[in-house]
């Protein structure tokens, strides 16, 4: 369960990163999966600095390790540079190519996604109408508030 | 010692006394609504019926155990006594401590989780502290001055000299002119203001920000500069002092206990002015009024961000998995260090070896 969105606080607009530690989804993966949606969102454009894992574990009161696990997936990915001591700079990532492979990956876990709904006792329309909310939102670079 | 010297040291004790007495009496109530006694609580408890008894045996035995000592402040001659104002100071802190206690005992049954959802701002910290290097570096500045004006006037000091007064304005330490007798206040002025402004800077970097959007969120940040400013204040407050002092040789003709007498007043007013400000804004900025602050935002969360169990005697937090340094007492007003962390331990130890060293140095 995590929340993302770009909110006005005390003096200009600032990306947040909410997690939420009663979800079963491992904390790490909910801020990699936070901070991948402000990415492909547009919500941190290449060259902004992000906090260094210290300060933003601090601030969410978990883990070191389990920050740096969640920049290290998304260095991986190809959207942060690492450097030590000096946090996380996005980089400017070009969209890859999509293959037939990435497509059946994404289709399988997207089943997972909705199976997942529907026990939950989701409809197949509230899904569907949330993916494309979802889609829209980063297409056009909203901001985006999404509940998973 | 002089009888006006002497009602002004009663009054001194009396005085620290009465704002600590207050000091604890009113801290229940000057922290966030959702911590009670150290205890993540929902915000309505401390109105029910069993956080209002809590609240009232507190209370009773606080103002009981100020009463006692303040009465036997006038009694004993704090001072003049072996039983003397640290020990009655000692004394009202035990027997608040010891009500603190048996209250959290009797609200830990209503303990709640804190609230799991956490988050954070995806910037880095602002590191600026208050005036920026000018002000922060002015103690420092008035330290220097003093020491070369103590170079300046060697020839005029005493071969030996008091520099340390008890409580009864008495000298009971004294040094020889040599170079670690002479500039020993000054370094000793050097070292509180080193660890004071440590303290600020650990809290610019190594403390949590409480929240990152709401009326929590500017209180808490509101609150982190209030602190740096009077941390800054503290500073100023001991160069001067420790500098007066080191002057002191330098005017054979001035009354040590007037001297003294005077420091006293001016530490009595510039304690309570502090606690008039701490308590004012509440623990965490939590008494800050709600027009200043973000409107419309979400309610506040329960807890500040660690569970209960990692507070000890609800006053000592330990959690080696949490990168803070420093982070807010859950009763007082200001921060605390997380003693999970190696640093924590040498940051107390340089508080408490420090100046022992430097006492016995010089």
């Amino acid at each position: 369960m995590y929340i993302v969105c770009r909110q006005q606080t005390m003096a200009a607009t600032t990306p947040i990163l909410r997690i939420d530690l009663s979800s079963q989804v491992p904390v790490y993966r909910q801020i990699a999966s936070g901070l991948r949606i402000l990415l492909v969102g547009g919500g941190l454009p290449a060259g902004s600095r992000l906090p260094t894992t210290r300060e933003l574990a601090m601030d969410l009161g978990v883990h070191r390790n389990t920050v740096a696990e969640a920049y290290r997936i998304l260095a991986d990915e190809g959207w942060l540079e690492l450097r030590r001591r000096h946090g996380a700079t996005v980089l400017d990532r070009r969209r890859p190519a999509s293959g037939p492979e990435a497509r059946a990956r994404w289709t399988r876990r997207l089943e997972g996604l909705v199976a997942e709904g529907l026990a939950d006792g989701q409809s197949v329309e509230a899904l569907a109408s949330a993916l494309e909310a979802a889609c829209d939102a980063l297409r056009e670079g909203r901001r985006l508030a999404e509940e998973t | 010692m002089s009888p006006a010297a002497s009602m002004t040291f009663e009054l001194f004790t009396v005085g620290i006394l009465l704002i600590v007495g207050f000091l604890f009496a009113a801290m229940p109530r000057l922290t966030r609504p959702s911590l009670y006694f150290a205890v993540t609580v929902h915000p309505s408890f401390r109105d029910s019926a069993e956080g209002r008894r809590a609240l009232i045996r507190y209370r009773t035995t606080v103002v009981a155990g100020t009463v006692v000592c303040t009465v036997l402040a006038f009694l004993l001659r704090p001072g003049v006594h072996p039983f003397d104002g640290a020990g009655l100071l000692l004394m009202l802190v035990g027997i608040s401590l010891a009500a603190f206690l048996a209250a959290r005992r009797m609200v830990l049954p209503s303990s709640q989780e804190p609230t799991p959802q956490r988050d954070a701002e995806l910037v880095g910290r602002r590191t600026r502290l208050p005036g920026g290097v000018p002000l922060q570096s002015l103690p420092f500045a008035l330290l220097a001055a003093v020491a070369g004006l103590l170079l300046l006037r060697w020839g005029d000091i005493p071969a030996r000299f008091p520099v340390h007064w008890g409580m009864n304005g008495q000298p009971n330490g004294w040094a020889d002119r040599t170079v670690a007798g002479v500039f020993g206040p000054v370094l000793t002025g050097v070292v509180v203001c080193s660890l004071l402004l440590v303290v600020a800077w650990g809290i610019t970097r190594w403390s949590r920000r409480p929240a990152a959007t709401g009326p929590l969120a500017e209180r808490g940040v509101r609150f982190q500069q209030l602190t740096r400013w009077v941390l800054l204040a503290a500073e100023l407050f001991l160069a001067a002092v420790t500098g007066c002092v080191a002057l002191l040789p330098c005017l054979p003709s001035h009354d040590p206990e007037m001297t003294a007498a005077v420091i006293s007043v001016l530490t009595l007013l510039g304690v309570a002015a502090v606690v008039a400000v701490m308590v004012r804004a509440g623990q965490g900025g939590s008494r800050l009024a709600a027009s200043r602050v973000a409107n419309g935002a979400a309610e506040e969360s329960l807890g500040d961000r660690s569970a209960d169990h990692f507070w000890k005697a609800g006053l000592f937090y330990v959690n080696p998995d949490d990168p803070a340094l420093f982070v807010e007492k859950r009763f007082g007003i200001g921060y605390t260090l997380n003693f999970g962390n190696l640093w924590a331990w040498v940051i107390l130890s340089l508080v408490i070896v420090v100046p022992v060293a430097i006492g016995v140095l010089v």
